[in-house]
């Protein structure tokens, strides 16, 4: 049914009262929110969160204005949803500190409780590097999108976005080394 | 091409490579960021579809709050930027208002009313007034509304 609208022409039916089209966001975004959230929060915290921020998105649908794309409103609600749950948890750490197995820093090693281990490892590197690199690997990772669509929502050049994204990785690499 | 950018198209065709599920080397690439790439992989999973469990939780809590939105919109809560257009427009009209009345008690050619008497331009003033005073108070209210 909208298959082929955009993104804002579906929160703009969603502000007038449309419930399907509002849905339709929803489906269209479900994957991704919560692709974001898991690289974000613990393993266990993640429904809840991805629940309170489409929540907070219905609270805060008449916010949006058409001006700015739909997806840059939405993830700024995903940011400060995920702020707000790390700040209720009163932590200061963005990732719970664990207790690393000398061999579980090796990512390549494979028992359950070194998975658990790497995660938290490589999560708590993902969210230190600075917001541009964070963006541009969950544009990959989380979102799905090509380099080259990449390029496109960010009206750069394809070089300029492998460039980014290979100093980014790099950055999560630094940030694992000085854990 | 130059050694890093070598290096960018490297690191992106093992991404690519790496989340469509296909076997890439990471020992030919520079092997640590090949691990953290097969790490994010693994952190963030991104063909993983949320649980179903998820799905039917966050439709009927969606439900629920979206209902709730239609209750308060039918009881006025239009989107801000009409209620805010509104009282615009009304501002407007006011001040238009007050202005031709000023003219009016002001000019030559109309020096009384029908019953009698002088206008008071005074009168003017305050209804104007009140009605600015009004259209702000119903915006401030709207503004705390939101």
């Amino acid at each position: 049914m909208f298959v082929h609208a955009s993104d804002e022409q579906l929160a703009r039916k969603a502000q007038l009262g449309d419930r399907d089209a509002f849905f339709a966001l929803y489906n269209r975004y479900l994957q991704r929110v919560y692709n974001r959230v898991k690289s974000k929060v613990p393993p266990q915290d993640v429904e809840d969160v991805t629940q309170e921020i489409f929540l907070a998105v219905v609270r805060s649908l008449d916010s949006y204005e058409q001006r700015s794309r739909f997806n840059t409103w939405l993830y700024t609600i995903v940011n400060r949803q995920i702020a707000d749950f790390y700040r209720r948890r009163g932590r200061i750490d963005r990732v719970p500190s664990v207790e690393l197995n000398e061999e579980s820093e090796d990512l390549g090693s494979t028992t359950e409780q070194d998975n658990a281990d790497q995660r938290l490892f490589i999560q708590r590197a993902l969210n230190s590097v600075p917001e541009h690199y964070q963006e541009i690997i969950l544009m990959r990772f989380a979102d799905g999108l090509s380099f080259t669509e990449i390029a496109g929502q960010r009206g750069q050049s394809l070089e300029a976005v492998k460039s980014l994204y290979r100093r980014a990785i790099q950055a999560v690499r630094d940030q694992l080394g000085e854990d | 091409m130059s050694h890093d950018t070598r290096k960018d198209e490297q690191i992106a065709a093992m991404t690519d490579a790496i989340l469509a599920n296909q076997t890439s080397d990471t020992a030919t690439h520079d092997q640590e960021l090949g691990e953290v790439v097969l790490a994010l992989q693994k952190l963030i999973e991104p063909s993983e579809r949320p649980p179903l469990a998820l799905e039917d939780r966050l439709k009927l809590a969606l439900n629920k709050e979206w209902q709730t939105r239609a209750a308060v919109s039918q009881t006025g809560g239009l989107p801000k930027r009409y209620l805010m257009a509104a009282a615009g427009i009304a501002a407007v009209f006011v001040a238009i208002i007050a202005l031709s009345l000023s003219t009016q008690v002001t000019g030559d050619t109309i020096i009384g009313t029908a019953v009698g008497g002088t206008p008071d331009s005074s009168l003017v003033v305050l209804f104007s007034t009140v009605g600015l005073v009004f259209v702000g108070a119903l915006i401030y209210a709207f503004w705390r509304r939101r």
